[in-house]
């Protein structure tokens, strides 16, 4: 079990204040990675508040990094943001593309078993988490809302139906 | 998202829980209006938001592990302990009705004839179709980890038709516990013996349908690039489900098909 890590920095997308999370890639500076680590990750921490906004400018970099087992914060160089403890560093593109597609297949044509899907991943990456501080549920605007308005109108208005019959079930019959 | 100094997944609020539990509400009191009086808005409507509950919880987890990396290895370790769990309810449940069948079958009362079928019961010969699916599910459990392997390996091909393999023969046990349901003899409220069986083999079906339509969204997420060689828990975790639901079957085959005839 093992995750590609990606350190991020501030970019022109504005992202995420503290970044801790490891993610396949960012389209941020992509420093290609494949963990096989379970234990460490460095944390690329901003000076500043945070306030409750979702884009914050940086002012100086203070490094982290989780230890071994234990998983305590300990002090760390910027060299090892970029340098996962127990990972192996792969720096070819083509690795990236290894862990979606066989390579094998990318430069081949399309073949029956291809099904025309494309990899879409990496914009939809982009896509979601953009700093908007828009909730995951409706980070997709119009059809989140209208699927979520949709949803919200049945389990209100059902319930309170359902309360409704269930109030007159309850009330004595005349027999 | 803010300060986080930690590799643990702080959700965004989320309203499907309400609608989740508001959806049980609906799907129980619509089955009193449809069993007492014949009404069946109320249980519609709970289908439906139960339906749609499903589909954005799973679309929102998807989301957030494949397309915002929250799924961290800790994470990650916190989700299969769930799936784990979760299973090992279902273990428990599926113990209550072989524990039905078992103290209704080991020591059959005189009203049955003191025996076991009881007396009337032409119970469904197991070598006939409860055996091809026996087969049918064993095979399944094999192409299932087939594709986990070829997903392993990077073999992108091989994963699909292994998966779409594992689809089909689940689907093929279905049709086939199906048409067996038309065939039998005998129904759910004749005596125990009906009771046992229907209820058993019922909610296994039911957790089938289950297992492949979790396999067929791992098929579609497949299809759109979302797993990688090294993390694919969700294919995890329907692949366990499966094996949950081989086991479950080949313990049925054993206690009421074989033993039980």
């Amino acid at each position: 079990m093992a995750v590609v890590l990606l350190p991020q920095t501030v970019t022109g997308l504005g992202q995420p204040f503290l970044q801790l999370l490891p993610f396949i890639t960012a389209g941020v500076k992509p420093m290609k990675l494949i963990s096989n680590s379970l234990l460490t990750f460095t944390l690329l921490l901003k000076g500043g508040h945070t306030g409750s906004g979702c884009v914050k400018p940086g002012s100086g970099n203070i490094y982290y990094k989780f230890s071994g087992f234990t998983q305590k914060l300990a002090g760390a160089w910027a060299s090892e943001a970029y340098s996962l403890q127990g990972l192996k560093l792969v720096v070819s593109t083509e690795a990236l593309a290894i862990i979606f597609v066989t390579p094998t297949k990318l430069t081949s044509s399309v073949t029956a078993n291809d099904y025309a899907w494309k990899n879409k991943v990496l914009e939809l990456q982009k896509f979601f988490q953009k700093a908007d501080c828009v909730s995951t549920h409706l980070k997709q605007s119009l059809p989140d809302q209208i699927l979520y308005r949709t949803t919200m109108t049945l389990t209100v208005g059902g319930t309170i139906y359902c309360l409704v019959a269930l109030y007159m079930a309850s009330q004595p019959t005349n027999k | 998202m803010t300060h986080q100094t930690h590799a643990y997944h702080m959700v965004n609020p989320s309203p499907w829980p309400l609608t989740g539990a508001f959806s049980a509400l609906l799907l129980t009191s619509g089955l009193v209006m449809w069993f007492h009086y014949n009404s069946f808005t109320i249980l519609y409507i709970g289908l439906l938001t139960n339906m749609l509950t499903m589909y954005q919880w799973w679309r929102d987890i998807v989301r957030e592990g494949t397309y915002q990396g929250h799924h961290t290895p800790i994470v990650q370790k916190g989700l299969r302990y769930g799936m784990i769990l979760f299973i090992v309810s279902e273990i428990f449940f599926f113990a209550g009705f072989f524990w039905a069948f078992y103290h209704s079958s080991l020591v059959p009362t005189h009203d049955l004839g003191g025996c076991w079928p009881p007396t009337g019961i032409t119970p469904l010969n197991p070598l006939e179709v409860p055996l091809l699916n026996t087969s049918v599910l064993l095979a399944s459990g094999v192409s299932i980890t087939w594709a986990h392997h070829s997903l392993m390996e990077g073999k992108r091909n091989s994963m699909n038709q292994a998966l779409l393999i594992t689809i089909i023969l689940g689907v093929y046990f279905t049709a086939l516990q199906t048409s067996e349901y038309l065939e039998t003899s005998f129904s759910i409220s004749d005596g125990i013996y009906g009771s046992t069986f229907f209820m058993a083999t019922g909610f296994h079906g039911l957790h089938v349908i289950i297992g492949t339509s979790f396999l067929t969204v791992c098929l579609l997420r497949q299809f759109k690039f979302h797993f990688t060689s090294k993390h694919h828990f969700g294919f995890e975790a329907a692949a366990w489900y499966w094996h949950f639901v081989d086991v479950v079957w080949l313990f049925l085959y054993v206690s009421i098909y074989w033993w039980g005839s």
